[in-house]
């Protein structure tokens, strides 16, 4: 099955062209560099720490990205969906991953276009001293990658519904699924149970996933989910006895190995790994086949 | 003059028309400069539609579409034989079924239009046509029963895309993206079907439905008639072989009415159309054929002719309604 890539730039510049074509696409990209600035300069950390670096924005970047990214996506499908312009697309000689793939480069292409706008921030930095070229770019590489990763995310819930509100809670409650397990630079700690919760979500959607692979049939689709769902958090609450006791829950330590946090550090201090790569476009990758997946239930 | 016109395809003579005629006629269409009195009358329309400049482009726009209907009329040319029965079957539905949970909105629907025939859609609220349509498109899949327009699965993705080639397709409402203009939708259409003289076909159906006057006006300005001929324009935008329009004569003043109705007329010599509408004198005036369906179920099938051989379609379609009523109390 090949992908046609005309298809799919096509419709990444209709989408980029409604972003931009709309005072929307302004208010957002102004909030985008307001907010990230706020978060680099405006803490008293970034003036007690005398350094030419963002290792301030660092902290707070999951943050805000949390809200922004499924601000950008919470449109992407459901306005289509809304409009009933789904209906054309869909009947035009695309192919679901065409689609999908022109949606998901048509956030990514407003979210980078933001981030390349807040790269300001790194003359403002040059300017009050001297910032290190190598770390600005992994620091970047780092915003993007996480940032991409939250598109699909935000993507995923824009399939779900054709209610924007729905689909940017949906998205947003993904992204903060990933940040919230691991620990939490702002003090608190970690929070356990948020790994737990994105374990079963991450089950649920697999075994869902899984049985309509195998069986076929939309038919109990939902059901494999809830069950899979229900399995994982019989799992979590068995093994979260050995928790009282001080030891870590095996189930809780698997889950917050996803944590953006973890796969984020190491571009902050100037380093790129294999591992977080894999882990960004891997995600990447398995959410976008499940938007296709998603987009095949009009079938059902 | 719109019955005369049916009549005269009806008996048609037989003689086959080359596919070439269609452009041509487009490119006499466009060169045309006089105005007259139709175009009076509707550049008083468009002029209600709140842009002076309007009113001159419709003046050139209907003379345009006069001259080019007084030159269909010349041709006395009908394209088809008379008899439509020997022709392959372009669009067949067999046993189609679609459940919304427990509802049945389509039960054991089979009908077949062959090439070359205007078919009519008809049946009341909720009797499933748009389902239907959705079905023979590939927008949703049947729950039973099998569909195949030119040959090709619609439930099969490639095949599904392939005949998405040939297929002009109008979705109840026009459902268009509101934030471009008509020429960046057709634009994108275009694209997206990687036309091979997009910039050709863009204006041969801005001409054809006549929405010269708006085409760079952001969709959710225009006024719903110019919205529904913008849906036209992208169906007919690939010059498809089979037409499938939920609805196309909906929201528009009765100039365009008669427009579409002869378009539709037109297009019907060489492809297969299949088009839903609440109109009866629509029935009359443009189908060959007939599927009355009510409640997901299949009344009537076959010619107009055999449709209204002792009854009017207005009297054939009260009498399914009663007769539904009747089932229910
Ligand atoms: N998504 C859906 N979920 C549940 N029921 C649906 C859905 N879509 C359509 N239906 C039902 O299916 C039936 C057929 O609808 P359809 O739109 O095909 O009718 P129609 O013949 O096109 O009617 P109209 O003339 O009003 O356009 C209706 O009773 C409708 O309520
Ligand atoms: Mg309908």
């Amino acid at each position: 099955m090949g992908i046609d890539f005309k298809v799919v730039a096509a419709i990444f510049r209709k989408d980029m062209r409604t972003y931009l074509g709309n005072p929307t696409g302004y208010v957002f990209l102004t909030l985008f560099i307001a907010a990230t600035a706020a978060a680099a300069y405006l803490t008293e950390e970034f003036f007690a720490r005398n350094l030419a670096d963002l290792a301030t924005l660092n902290t707070w970047m999951p943050a805000v990205l949390m809200f922004f990214v499924p601000a950008i996506t919470m449109n992407a499908w459901a306005e289509e969906r809304r409009a009933g312009t789904d209906e054309l697309l869909l009947t035009l000689p695309v192919r679901d991953t065409e689609v999908v793939l022109g949606k998901y480069l048509g956030v990514l292409g407003m979210y980078t276009l933001s981030l390349g706008l807040s790269t300001s921030h790194i003359v403002v930095l040059a300017m009050l001293g001297d910032p290190d070229p190598g770390l600005m770019f992994a620091t970047y590489a780092g915003y993007w990658l996480m940032g991409a990763l939250f598109a699909a995310v935000g993507l995923v819930g824009s399939m779900f519904t054709m209610n924007a509100t729905v689909a940017f809670i949906l998205g947003g409650l993904g992204c903060a699924g990933l940040v919230f397990t691991g620990p939490l630079p702002w003090g608190g700690g970690t929070l356990p149970w948020a790994s737990a919760m994105l374990g079963i979500a991450i089950i649920g959607l697999s075994s869902a996933l899984v049985y309509f692979a195998v069986v076929g049939r939309s038919q109990g689709t939902a059901f494999a989910g809830l069950a899979g769902g229900a399995i994982a958090a019989v799992v979590w609450l068995s093994m979260g006895r050995s928790a009282e006791l001080g030891e870590p829950n095996p189930f809780e330590e698997t889950f917050a190995r996803l944590s953006v946090w973890d796969h984020f550090d190491s571009f902050g201090e100037g380093v790129l790994r294999l591992g977080d790569l894999v882990y960004y476009v891997g995600g990447v990758a398995a959410l976008l086949y499940l938007c296709a997946f998603l987009l095949g239930r009009r079938h059902w | 003059m719109t019955d005369d016109d049916a009549k005269q395809r009806h008996d048609g003579d037989g003689k086959d028309e080359p596919v070439a005629e269609d452009e041509a006629r487009d490119e006499d269409a466009t060169s045309a400069t006089s105005a007259d009195d139709e175009a009076d009358a509707k550049a008083t329309d468009a002029a209600d539609d709140d842009e002076p400049e309007v009113a001159e482009a419709a003046r050139v726009e209907v003379a345009a579409s006069a001259k080019a209907k007084a030159k269909a009329d010349d041709d006395d040319a009908p394209a088809k034989t008379t008899d439509r029965s020997k022709r392959p079957v372009t669009i067949s539905a067999e046993g189609l079924s679609k459940f919304y949970g427990q509802f049945a909105a389509l039960s054991n629907v089979t009908f077949s239009v062959r090439r070359g025939t205007v078919a009519a859609f008809l049946g009341p609220n909720g009797a499933g046509k748009s389902t239907t349509m959705r079905i023979l498109t590939g927008f949703l899949a049947p729950t039973k029963g099998k569909a195949s327009v030119l040959g090709l699965d619609p439930t099969i993705a490639e095949q599904r895309r392939e005949l998405a080639k040939k297929l002009g397709y109008l979705p109840e409402s026009g459902p268009l993206y509101r934030d471009m203009t008509p020429f960046e939708s057709l634009s994108f259409f275009a694209d997206v079907r990687s036309l091979a003289k997009p910039t050709k076909r863009i204006e041969a159906v801005v001409d054809r439905c006549a929405i010269g006057s708006v085409l760079h006006k952001p969709i959710y300005k225009l006024s719903k008639g110019y919205r529904q001929r913008v849906g036209m324009a992208q169906a007919l935008l690939h010059d498809p072989e089979v037409l499938i329009l939920d609805e196309p004569t909906s929201g528009l003043d009765p100039l365009q009415i008669r427009e579409v109705r002869e378009l539709i007329r037109e297009l019907g010599r060489e492809k297969t159309l299949l088009l839903s509408t609440h109109i009866l004198q629509e029935v009359e005036a443009m189908a060959d054929e007939v599927v009355l369906i009510s409640e997901g179920k299949i009344a009537f099938t076959g010619t107009k002719a055999k449709l209204t051989k002792d009854a009017t379609v207005e009297q054939r379609f009260y009498e399914l309604a009663d007769k539904h009523q009747k089932e229910v109390a």
